[in-house]
């Protein structure tokens, strides 16, 4: 026993312990900003990091391109099928929302503007994601100097919500994906309005999904509903799409259920997404 | 400079580069890549390499340098395995100083202990607060240490040449 105390062995063991005591201060007391050891790496890794996002993300688009060439003509064939009904939808809505406002004027009500979000975004990308197997989360590239905050949600161009941002560095933050365990959002479903938990599970984290959860009335839920962000207990606004009730499942104590949720935000395949740095009043 | 600074300094060097690669390709190429389903962990076979063939003290610097690397590779702040692959490195050693012969097979030894350490250090919390069922909890730490193995011997042979080298 000794011979393991040495003061040398000491030192080190307190080196470690001093690194992490004053990791964990800079962490209680940044109220969310990054801890004292992704200050001081985040300018040499955050290069590094998206330097080898974009080396591997091209290897993977060459690997695409000659080992799955035909995946990818049906896949560009499927999308141009989807954009041309995208566009027969746009000019509907186009024509209903010139409708709307001839009508409008004839009432002599206000002209609203249906090309104003009401949020403000930020465009970010995804330059890393988490190694451990325990949880899900990724780096992207904008952090406080883009006025990211913690708490922020993140989503994709169609609006599905794909997690929270959870720490705030200068330059890059720090996003728990909507299907970690840690993560948990008010939620509403379409069309019965019954609301409840959507939380992540680790007994669902293998397959990707999510659990619904403090459900009023389970009666009211069906494989199919579409399920919302309801805007309560959060800074997460009302009105994101988080996924579609996949199964109706007993708990394991036998006296209650909950959904199985398949998030709509394919998280395999995300890469170019928004933060919602601030909701509009009205 | 000495012969001796001039051999730590080198030492110093290639531990640098061999860690700088190992989160490279644990942090950044392997996440996105899984194999047998789960991401492998290499940094702790380089903790663990070093205290084999210089000692509990390197071993335990190196340990803290891996375990930084580690939890920033994770996304979470340096504590959690900036303490663990430190005291890894530390035990480690102590135990090739004074128990195990120095070799592959007390590399080996020390490598499947430090995996289980590194999956215990995860899953507890999993298991005692999280409410996750062991089955689910155990069949990743499985699929985490098979992956991970596959590096253990490649770690071995790259420390073991640096001990030779300088």
């Amino acid at each position: 026993m000794k011979d393991l105390i040495s003061k040398k062995g000491i030192i080190v063991a307190a080196c470690a312990i001093v690194i992490a005591l004053i990791a964990a201060v800079t962490m209680a007391v940044s109220g969310g900003n990054a801890d004292f050891g992704r200050v001081i790496s985040e300018p040499i890794f955050k290069p590094l990091r998206s330097a080898m996002n974009g080396l591997v993300g091209t290897l993977e688009d060459i690997y695409g391109y000659i080992y799955r060439y035909d995946t990818v003509v049906a896949e560009n064939a499927q999308l141009k099928e989807r954009i041309a009904e995208l566009e027969r939808d746009s000019r509907d809505y186009t024509e209903i929302v010139e409708e709307n406002d001839r009508l409008r004027s004839l009432l002599g009500f206000a002209m609203r503007d249906f090309d104003v979000l009401p949020y403000e975004l930020r465009d970010v990308t995804i330059i890393s994601w988490t190694a451990s197997n325990f949880s899900s989360s990724f780096t992207i590239n904008r952090g406080a100097s883009s006025d990211i905050e913690v708490g922020d949600s993140v989503i994709t161009a169609e609006g599905y919500l794909v997690g929270i941002v959870t720490e705030v560095g200068s330059t890059s933050s720090t996003v728990v994906s909507i299907i970690d365990t840690t993560m948990s959002v008010g939620a509403i479903l379409s069309g019965t309005d019954e609301t409840g938990i959507v939380e992540g599970d680790f007994n669902l984290f293998k397959e990707s999904r999510l659990k619904l959860d403090y459900i009023d009335n389970a009666a009211n839920v069906f494989i199919g509903d579409s399920v919302l962000t309801s805007g309560r207990g959060g800074n997460s606004p009302a009105g994101l799409i988080i996924g579609t009730v996949e199964s109706i499942r007993e708990d394991s104590t036998g006296h209650g259920s909950y959904a199985v949720v398949r998030p709509s935000a394919d998280l395999s395949s995300v890469a170019n997404l928004y933060v919602i740095t601030d909701i509009k009043a009205g | 400079m000495t012969e001796s600074r001039k051999k730590t300094a080198a030492r110093i060097l290639l531990f640098s580069a061999l860690l700088l690669l190992s989160y490279i390709l644990q942090g950044l190429i392997l996440n996105r890549h899984p194999i047998f389903g789960a991401k492998p962990l290499i940094l702790p076979f380089i903790a663990v390499g070093t205290a084999v063939f210089f000692g509990r003290v390197k071993g335990g610097i190196v340990g803290i340098a891996a375990g930084f690397l580690m939890d920033i590779a994770y996304n979470q702040p340096t504590i959690m395995f900036t303490l663990t692959l430190a005291f890894i490195g530390l035990i480690a050693g102590y135990l090739v100083e004074t128990v195990l012969v120095k070799g592959l097979f007390a590399y080996a030894v020390s490598a499947l202990a430090a995996l289980i350490i590194c999956f215990a250090v995860e899953a507890v919390s999993y298991l005692i607060v999280g409410g996750a069922s062991a089955s689910a909890v155990f069949d990743v730490g499985l699929r985490q240490t098979a992956a991970s193995a596959l590096f253990a011997i490649p770690v071995y042979y790259i420390v073991l040449g640096i001990s030779k080298l300088v």
